[in-house]
């Protein structure tokens, strides 16, 4: 009996919906609009935050850096430790990694000078970690057996006029604290990232770094640092548990650039704050339609207590009305956000304007123009929440505001 | 002029018909006109107060240089040969509201590194009187004026050559002569930006000490450093380079104008969002009044009569939103003038950082006079676009009644 | 000047292609001081006619004149300015303006008329007079009962001193007391005035006083009587 009153009821919410069809389109249309803006723009800005995190973590950073414990205090160079003693860690959630020895050095031709970071990698293993060798524009990239070549980024070789084939003189200072130079051919040069990455970063082997440093090779991979990828930052309690027992220090990239850092969180920071706006918006100029219906239905309600309806019938056929208006308000906005966002996910969307058209770098990251907006299952679930929350708040306000007036009427 | 005067009186009137609605719907049209004032002269504030902090620390308002010292291109590339000297500079009012500087691209080696900085030499009473650099000093002491060959780095640089107050580094360069110069500096200071880049590669000493270091003789300059943070203009040399500090760091330019237009496509949505549910409400309201606007007809009031009505009744609710909104949206504004805001409550704590240096998060609100007139101007045109819709729905069943 | 319907069908077709005469054939002349009512059951098509007679409705055929002037072919703009040049409304209930004062809503045609100032504020206060509200001008319609209520809507109606009143069961929604008083108000303003009423009713108390009644049946006139009243 219960459950054919609940059904009755819930088909006459639906007829008092499709009574005012028009007025309950425009309701359901302006919530879904107002939710739809709101949640493409954090969209738009989970988009570019990715964009901004995947250009930070590609200048060679990773999502985290495990540190030999003096390079991380001061980038000593002078005690590396041994990779071999720390293989076994490498697995699951790390996707890859690149045990790596970092030297300061830089060059100094007639053309002028420049500082650089002088990475010394397992070619077999960095290329699992950054896909710069698919991004060799003339020459080669380095393999595992060779001594001696370096590669470098096209914005260096664009600065000093350098080939494939022509020799650079690096000056470093070695082990002892001695200023050394080594000519060291050109394998390769690279186009990848920004144009402060491809002037500062450049490639040798670990043979070559190990017997320009310490004069001699150890026949073994050393490490200065080693980054590492994972499938994010959400991994950072696994990994630090990982090494707790070792000695190496732990940094994420947040903690290595600390500018963009902030950027992500400022952006986070606004969403929210644009968030709790819109949706203050949007209840208060949505509850006045609302009320408005449930007043004009005052005299129907009357007419339907005197015929033996109680207040409980009245607030069950609101709630009805609610989840109905929930139903078809969050599947519509739903819909819409996954086309919208799905194409756009796809083609991107160009901010050139808001840059003048101009590619820019920041803290040495390249900013996206072209911002490709990511949709997921937070945001969907984040809209339905939102359409809930704003239909729920402002129906039950008018039927508590209408069933109030009824009662004094009565 | 009297039947227009009973045109507006009848439409004042009809704003009394439910007071509570008319309340309500003013009260969002006001707050969301006063919100949109606050938050854009919050984004102008903020991009202003970030600015001169920023700015105020080390890249100045705008520089005088040689007019070949920037690469036009690339202003991130300086020809160091390139210098200029005082009595090339015509106005000596822009020699007082300026400091001189010079910069030459060194290697400083500690006890086992070598590092390539850029290494500024400055006037270091003006300095401290003009810009904010001896604020980051939080080790040590910032530069002696009679001093000889000191110099104060990045924190971070002096990590990674491993040495602190009191030691000694070497300088090595090029002269401007070409030849190769070096020199012994003794650290007197450390600066903290926050552990931005600028720690990494910046060192600075006294502007003498430099000179001597380059063999450039005095008053013979690379840069002059203006601090005149509320100057727009920027002066107009013949035989010089002025660059803005947009100019200089067009990512940071960019990144506040960013903001700015952001601001504007937030506002845009308020008031989009805000009209949606006015046209929801003016239509109701509206098609309450159908029976009244038919036996207005049937008086004799015609179709143009009602509709004007209709509208001088919109434009007065919204002129009364408007009103209070800019109000609002003032009083708001100052009161965020004497109680700053803390811009880290956006970034969960965390200092921010911009371009290598971290700025103070406080921020104290501005009212900007163009926003006054700029949000009540967009919101009419929303007002006008929004009761569009209403108005034919209403006048065309109105006919089809009659 | 005279109102004159001639011959004149308002047809009406349904969705289903099913033809309604609201008026058939009727052909009705209004002198001056003419005090006529057009009485039948609801749906006999009184109110139609009265439609046709105020130009709120154009016929299907036939013609509407006023003092030989055709109004058929009026636009509807040209009908609205038509009404309230020479015609006054009583409205079965009242329909005044809840937010304008009983003489803010007598003063309305009169601001549409272009009247001057001095010239509105003189109606009023004859109007006011002559249905016995002089102290109630300033109270709202929420502040007036039914009777004066509907006191106010015929003094709306005859302020602008228009040549025809209509007037839509005007005592429908009064109990029977006052609708006394306000029929015996139509009676005098016809006789002192020379106003000219045309009533749709089917309360027989004005029925009673009219001189002229016109019967009405399914859209057309079935009988017409004259009464020496």
């Amino acid at each position: 009996m219960q459950n054919n009153e609940n059904s009755y009821l819930f088909k006459f919410a639906w007829k008092s919906i499709r009574r005012n069809s028009g007025r309950s389109f425009f309701i359901g249309f302006s919530v879904s609009l107002a939710v739809l803006i709101a949640v493409w723009v954090v969209a738009f800005f989970d988009g570019l935050n990715f964009q901004i995190e995947e250009a930070v973590i590609n200048t060679n950073t990773g999502y985290y850096q495990l540190q030999e414990p003096n390079f991380s205090k001061s980038t000593e160079s002078s005690t590396p430790l041994e990779f071999s003693k720390y293989s076994k860690l490498f697995n699951a959630p790390i996707v890859s990694y690149s045990p790596e020895l970092v030297l300061d050095g830089n060059i100094s031709t007639p053309e002028g000078s420049t500082g650089l970071v002088v990475i010394g990698i397992h070619p077999p293993l960095h290329t699992k970690f950054l896909p710069i060798q698919s991004k060799i524009e003339s020459g080669e990239f380095l393999t595992a057996e060779e001594d001696g070549p370096i590669v470098i980024g096209a914005e260096l070789a664009s600065l000093f006029d350098f080939k494939v084939g022509d020799q650079i003189v690096l000056n470093f200072q070695d082990v002892n604290g001695e200023l050394r130079s080594e000519l060291l051919p050109i394998k390769g040069i690279y186009h990848f990232n920004s144009k402060s990455f491809e002037k500062h970063f450049v490639y040798i082997g670990q043979k070559t770094w190990q017997r320009i440093f310490f004069k001699k090779e150890m026949e073994k991979i050393l490490f200065n640092r080693i980054p590492i990828m994972t499938r994010g930052l959400g991994d950072e309690s696994v990994i630090r548990n990982r090494f707790k027992d070792s000695d190496v220090q732990i940094k994420t990239w947040k903690n290595l650039n600390p500018e963009m850092a902030v950027v992500l969180e400022f952006h986070d920071g606004m969403i929210r704050f644009f968030f709790v706006i819109i949706g203050i918006t949007i209840t208060m100029t949505i509850l006045t339609p609302i009320q408005m219906m449930w007043q004009e239905r005052l005299k129907e309600l009357k007419m339907l207590n005197i015929l033996g309806a109680s207040n409980r019938k009245f607030w069950k056929i609101g709630i009805f009305e609610v989840i109905q208006m929930i139903i078809v308000s969050g599947l519509f906005s739903c819909f819409l956000l996954i086309i919208i966002i799905g194409i756009q996910s796809y083609t991107g969307v160009d901010f050139g304007f808001l840059n003048e058209g101009v590619s820019i770098e920041r803290a040495g990251i390249q900013l996206p123009t072209i911002i490709f907006p990511q949709l997921t299952i937070q945001q969907l679930l984040i809209t339905f929440a939102f359409v809930v929350f704003v239909l729920t708040v402002s129906y039950v306000w008018s039927m508590y505001r209408t069933l109030k007036k009824l009662e004094v009427e009565l | 002029m009297n039947g227009f005067l009973y045109l507006v009186k009848f439409s004042y009137r009809n704003l009394f018909r439910v007071p509570k609605r008319t309340l309500i719907m003013i009260l969002s049209l006001s707050l969301g006109c006063g919100f949109i004032i606050w938050d854009l002269n919050f984004a102008n504030s903020g991009s202003r107060e970030i600015m001169k902090d920023f700015l105020s620390q080390y890249a100045g308002q705008y520089q005088i240089t040689h007019l070949d010292y920037y690469n036009p291109k690339n202003k991130k590339e300086f020809n160091f040969y390139k210098t200029f000297s005082d009595d090339e500079l015509v106005d000596k009012e822009l020699i007082k509201l300026s400091t001189p500087r010079v910069n030459a691209p060194v290697f400083l080696s500690g006890s086992r590194k070598t590092l390539g900085v850029l290494l500024t030499g400055l006037m270091v009473e003006k300095e401290k009187r003009l810009s904010t650099l001896y604020k980051a000093i939080t080790v040590g002491k910032f530069l002696d004026p009679n001093g000889n060959k000191e110099i104060i780095l990045g924190k971070k640089l002096s990590q990674r050559l491993n040495v602190n107050i009191g030691d000694e580094v070497a300088a090595i360069g090029q002269a401007i002569d070409g030849s190769i110069a070096n020199d012994l500096f003794k650290i007197v200071g450390l600066l903290d930006f926050g552990g931005g880049d600028l720690e990494e590669s910046l060192a600075f000493t006294q502007l003498k000490s430099a000179q001597e270091f380059l063999s450039l003789p005095p008053m013979i300059y690379h840069q002059r450093v203006s601090f005149d943070m509320d100057s727009e203009a920027l002066p107009i040399l013949t035989k010089l380079g002025v660059s803005s500090w947009d100019e200089l760091l067009p990512e940071i330019g960019i990144s506040i104008k960013f903001i700015d237009r952001f601001t504007w496509i937030v506002s845009f949505i308020i008031v989009m969002v805000v009209s949606l549910g006015l046209s929801n409400t003016l239509m109701i309201t509206f098609f309450e009044r159908e029976h009244e606007f038919t036996s207005l007809n049937i008086i004799g009031a015609k179709t143009n009569w009602i509709t004007a009505s209709l509208m001088i009744e919109v434009f007065l609710m919204g002129t009364i939103a408007l009103i209070l909104g800019t109000s609002i949206g003032y009083a708001a504004t100052s009161f965020f003038n004497s109680h700053p805001i803390n811009l880290e409550i956006f970034t969960g704590g965390k200092p921010i950082i911009m371009g290598g240096i971290t700025i103070a998060p406080h921020i104290r609100l501005y009212a900007v006079p163009k926003y006054f007139w700029q949000v009540p101007l967009m919101i009419y045109f929303f007002l006008t676009l929004t009761m569009i819709y209403p108005l034919i729905r209403v006048i065309s069943r109105s006919k089809n009644a009659i | 000047m005279q109102f004159e319907l001639s011959n004149v069908d308002k047809v009406y077709t349904s969705s289903e292609e099913i033809k309604v005469f609201g008026a058939k054939g009727v052909s009705i002349k209004i002198a001056e001081a003419d005090f006529l009512a057009l009485v039948g059951p609801s749906g006999s098509g009184k109110t139609t006619i009265l439609n046709l007679i105020a130009g709120l409705i154009i016929p299907t055929s036939g013609q509407l004149k006023h003092g030989g002037k055709e109004i058929t072919s009026m636009s509807l703009e040209e009908r609205t300015q038509h009404r309230l040049d020479y015609m006054g409304f009583v409205f079965q209930d009242y329909q005044l303006l809840p937010i304008l004062t009983a003489e803010e809503n007598i003063e309305f045609p009169l601001q549409l008329k272009g009247f001057s100032k001095k010239e509105i504020k003189e109606r009023i206060n004859w109007s006011l007079k002559q249905v016995g509200l002089e102290n109630l001008g300033k109270r709202f319609p929420n502040q007036l009962s039914g009777g004066q209520q509907q006191r106010v809507s015929i003094a709306r109606a005859i302020a602008g001193r228009p040549q025809l009143i209509l007037a839509d069961e005007p005592t429908a929604n009064l109990d029977s007391k006052t609708a006394q008083e306000i029929i015996e108000l139509f009676l005098k303003l016809n006789k002192e005035f020379k106003l000219t009423f045309v009533f749709s009713t089917h309360d027989q108390r004005l029925i009673d006083q009219v001189r002229t009644v016109l019967y009405v049946q399914d859209g057309q006139i079935s009988e017409s009587r004259v009464h020496n009243v």
